[in-house]
């Protein structure tokens, strides 16, 4: 039963995370090595606002705090499309490489101001509650609620508004798109804020009770992409269902086999998909 | 460079040098196989640390001198280069890349998985050194640079490397004209892995010590920008700009706090500035006697 | 014994039949016509020879070798090399540099020659192409026509049997078609055996001593150039059922 809660919440987080890691990529054709970056962020710059601006008082501080520090990191996407990916976007090396030295970047500057060890972040939800016989940390569970608010939200954003029908046909075909005259330029930026925006609010969501240290980028990136080609690098369903697939995945091989291992199931997914079927599971296209 | 060292007789350019020095020995492995083939190596950190950790165990637990342990160690690294290159013959691009990437992280869980052999966080320390003297192990180190230099360039102007330029073109044109492609990407992956291998070996030593940023994604990735920034697919450019850019590390260290983070905003800015390179910026290549010293690039007619 | 011979084959994509039981044999020396209007399945053939496709039923022999497991390299060194519909340069490297890599294969390397040798021989195809004035340049400051007899160029240099031409004569001139038609009338008097997929047909026919017509991955009809025009079946394939002379020259 544990089990099935805690790989729950793991699914519904990673899905958050990986989400948008996949949109950026059907739509803008980036390969965003920053992601890990905006989960990251999500967490510290919550924990900054709440001290700094706040002062630490109180739980709609705290919510508020997150808020901001999701609306941060969008715009913080939106500046990194513009000032360093838009001048040479047509090269994916330079995206590719210029998105993990930043992650990296980032990654140092926070080990700078904060240290190696970590800060802590205060629960936006209290305690914890008792399903079946076991006990499940508030603050985790409500992340199964809040993605399944989301990703709905997000798939009617994405079939039934204007800009979100625009930039689900730029993922699906960018000629075809641009000859209907939508913006590739306004559906790309969308979606990186979008994206960052749920990369940073799993962060966010997930900072009280994991460990906020200024590597947590890393493993993120890598488990986002090892669902994108689980799931497929275009299909947004698709992404989801490896969420959780890799979710309990990790979750189940942590109980039977060992908590060390955990970490690695992600990277086994990488290399037996891609040693296995070279192509991606569901297919895609490389621009 | 060599002369210059003769006459200082102080420590610190010697050790800054020679640290250059090793890491254009990793930046040159690297340069062999992405900088021709143009697919991303992320994990370099992979035959960099594992080599190192590697020799590192030879030497404490097994008391293998550093002359065997090292050369050893870049076998073994060469022996994963062709395993890996294997598996990613088929892979191109970002697929490519994340896969090599995997296998560093791997390699870095299990390094901390395996504590009790690795040293976890604190790594391995009290390696033994080449020759008594800091002297001593610099020509160690340069001798090494320059022969890693000599084999990777003759390498790269002879068939192997204009094969991989080909292959880099086009896979299937180059299949079309009767050349066996796996063979040549695994070969070049097995002799990037074993030069690595070396220059993750040298630096061990040198260190006297071996630790896990040596196997994280952090020297993967400051290997790929120094390469980048040198220009890929030349040698020479990733060479200078190696020991160029880890002279400016090191003179950074008057602000050690903000050191990192500086050294590496310098090297996305060079990357930002010049994307394919220093070396192939227009300057250069228009210039006849330039390109030639550089690029290796002969005009007749 | 012919040199290459196609025996009922076959190819599916999923549940589209590209290639159906397609036979046909090429006589060493012989110079082959391969026609047909747009999609018929004529590259998809090539590919399938070649080895850059598998296939589903049938067998290719080459010089009493069945290659149809064979990689693609290792048919080039059995001999037999073709060029691309849509070019594949190697862009990012001299022309003289490009023409280098088929002398690195197993076949030419096998020769024995030295690299001034290799050199010389490059050269010589690349005059007789007409690109003797560009081998010092780059692969990319060549046009579209130039780098199809590069490709051209690069199929000739691994010393083949036979040679395989994907719609040579697409994107030239009429000097440059008359060039490469000179060029392949001289290699093949020097025993070279060809097989040519055209559009062209006027230019092709003079070429050629035998034509296949291929429609919806069909044999439709075989025979000699002048046959081969009258034959109703390619009318229609082409016109769709209304009757008109085509020109020979």
């Amino acid at each position: 039963m544990e089990i099935l809660i805690i790989g729950a919440v793991r699914g519904a987080l990673y899905s958050l995370i990986a989400i948008g890691f996949v949109l950026v990529f059907s739509v803008g054709g980036i390969l965003n090595l920053a992601h890990g970056t905006y989960y990251m962020l999500g967490a510290y710059l919550t924990f900054i606002f709440y001290t700094m601006v706040f002062s630490g008082e109180g739980t709609s501080c705290l919510v508020l705090s997150a808020v901001l520090s999701v609306l941060s990191v969008a715009i913080f996407a939106c500046l990194i499309y513009y000032a360093v990916l838009r001048p040479h976007i047509e090269s994916f090396i330079y995206v590719m490489v210029m998105t993990l030295a930043l992650a990296l970047f980032v990654g140092e500057v926070m080990s700078l101001l904060f240290g190696v060890s970590g800060t802590s972040v205060p629960s936006f939800v209290e305690g914890s509650i008792r399903i079946g016989g076991v006990k499940i940390i508030n603050q985790q569970l409500i992340l199964i609620p809040i993605a399944g608010l989301i990703l709905p939200g997000l798939w009617y954003f994405l079939k039934k508004t204007k800009m979100g029908q625009s930039i689900d046909a730029v993922a699906q075909e960018r000629t075809g798109a641009i000859l209907m005259g939508v913006s590739v330029e306004t559906a790309t930026i969308v979606t990186s804020a979008l994206s960052a925006g749920l990369a940073a609010l799993a962060g966010a969501l997930i900072a009280p009770v994991s460990s906020v240290v200024p590597d947590m980028w890393l493993f993120p990136l890598i488990k986002a992409f090892a669902i994108a080609i689980l799931g497929g690098m275009g299909s947004l369903v698709g992404s989801v269902v490896a969420s959780f697939v890799i979710g309990y995945a990790e979750v189940l091989s942590s109980f039977l086999i060992s908590e060390q291992l955990t970490e690695l199931v992600a990277l086994v997914v990488i290399v037996l998909v891609l040693i296995l079927k070279p192509s991606g599971i569901m297919g895609y296209k490389i621009r | 460079m060599a002369v210059f060292t003769l006459l200082s007789d102080n420590i610190f350019y010697i050790e800054v040098i020679k640290l250059g020095i090793i890491y254009a020995i990793f930046v040159m492995s690297w340069d062999i196989l992405s900088g021709y083939t143009h697919e991303i190596n992320f994990g370099f950190a992979f035959f960099i640390g594992g080599a190192g950790y590697l020799s590192g165990i030879l030497n404490s637990f097994f008391s293998f001198s550093p002359y065997l342990a090292v050369p050893l160690a870049a076998f073994a690294a060469g022996v994963s280069g062709i395993l890996i290159g294997y598996l990613t013959l088929r892979l191109k691009g970002p697929y490519f890349s994340m896969a090599t990437l995997a296998f560093a992280s791997v390699l870095f869980k299990l390094s901390f998985i395996f504590y009790r052999v690795t040293g976890g966080e604190e790594g391995i320390s009290g390696l033994g050194v080449f020759t008594d003297s800091p002297t001593g192990d610099f020509f160690v180190a340069w001798g090494i640079m320059v022969a890693v230099y000599f084999i990777l360039s003759l390498y790269a102007r002879s068939k192997h490397g204009i094969i991989l330029k080909a292959i880099r073109a086009d896979e299937d044109g180059t299949q079309s004209a009767g050349i066996n492609t796996a063979y040549y990407k695994i070969e070049a992956f097995a002799l990037s892995g074993f030069m690595a291998g070396i220059g993750g070996g040298v630096f061990a030593h040198s260190q006297m010590h071996i630790g896990p940023t040596m196997l994280s994604g952090h020297i993967s990735i400051i290997v790929v920008l120094l390469a980048m920034i040198g220009g890929m697919g030349s040698i020479v450019g990733p060479l200078l700009a190696a020991i160029g850019l880890s002279i400016l590390n090191e003179s950074l260290r008057v602000v050690e706090e903000y050191r990192i983070v500086i050294y590496m905003g310098i090297l996305i800015l060079l990357i930002y500035l010049a994307p394919d390179g220093l070396l192939n910026l227009k300057v250069i290549k228009n210039s006849r006697v330039l390109s030639f010293i550089f690029l290796g690039d002969r005009r007749s007619t | 014994m012919s040199l290459l011979e196609v025996v009922n084959l076959t190819k599916r994509f999923g549940g589209l039949v590209a290639l159906e039981r397609i036979s046909f044999e090429v006589q060493r020396g012989e110079i082959l016509g391969i026609i047909g209007p747009n999609g018929a399945g004529k590259t998809t053939l090539f590919n399938c020879i070649t080895g850059f496709l598998q296939f589903d039923s049938g067998s290719v022999i080459l010089d009493g070798h069945d290659i149809a497991h064979d990689k693609p390299y290792q048919i080039v060194n059995r001999g037999l090399t073709r060029t691309w519909q849509l070019v594949k340069p190697f862009f990012g490297m001299r022309v003289m540099e490009a023409m280098m890599v088929p002398t690195y294969s197993r076949r030419a390397s096998s020769r024995g020659l030295s690299k001034k040798e290799n050199e010389q021989n490059i050269i010589k195809i690349l005059e007789d192409m007409g690109l003797g004035n560009k081998i010092w340049m780059e692969v990319d400051s060549l046009n579209q026509g130039e780098l199809r007899l590069l490709d051209i160029s690069r199929a000739l240099a691994a010393y083949p049997e036979v040679l395989l031409l994907d719609e040579p004569f697409s994107g030239l001139s009429h000097n440059e078609i008359e060039n490469i038609s000179n060029v392949i009338r001289s290699v093949n008097t020097r025993g070279l055996t060809l097989v040519i997929i055209e559009h062209r047909l006027r230019e092709l026919m003079r070429l050629v001593q035998k034509v296949i017509v291929i429609n919806f991955g069909q044999k439709i009809a075989e025979g000699t150039p002048q046959e081969i025009v009258q034959e109703p079946k390619v009318i229609e394939a082409y016109l769709g059922g209304r009757r008109q002379k085509f020109g020979l020259a």
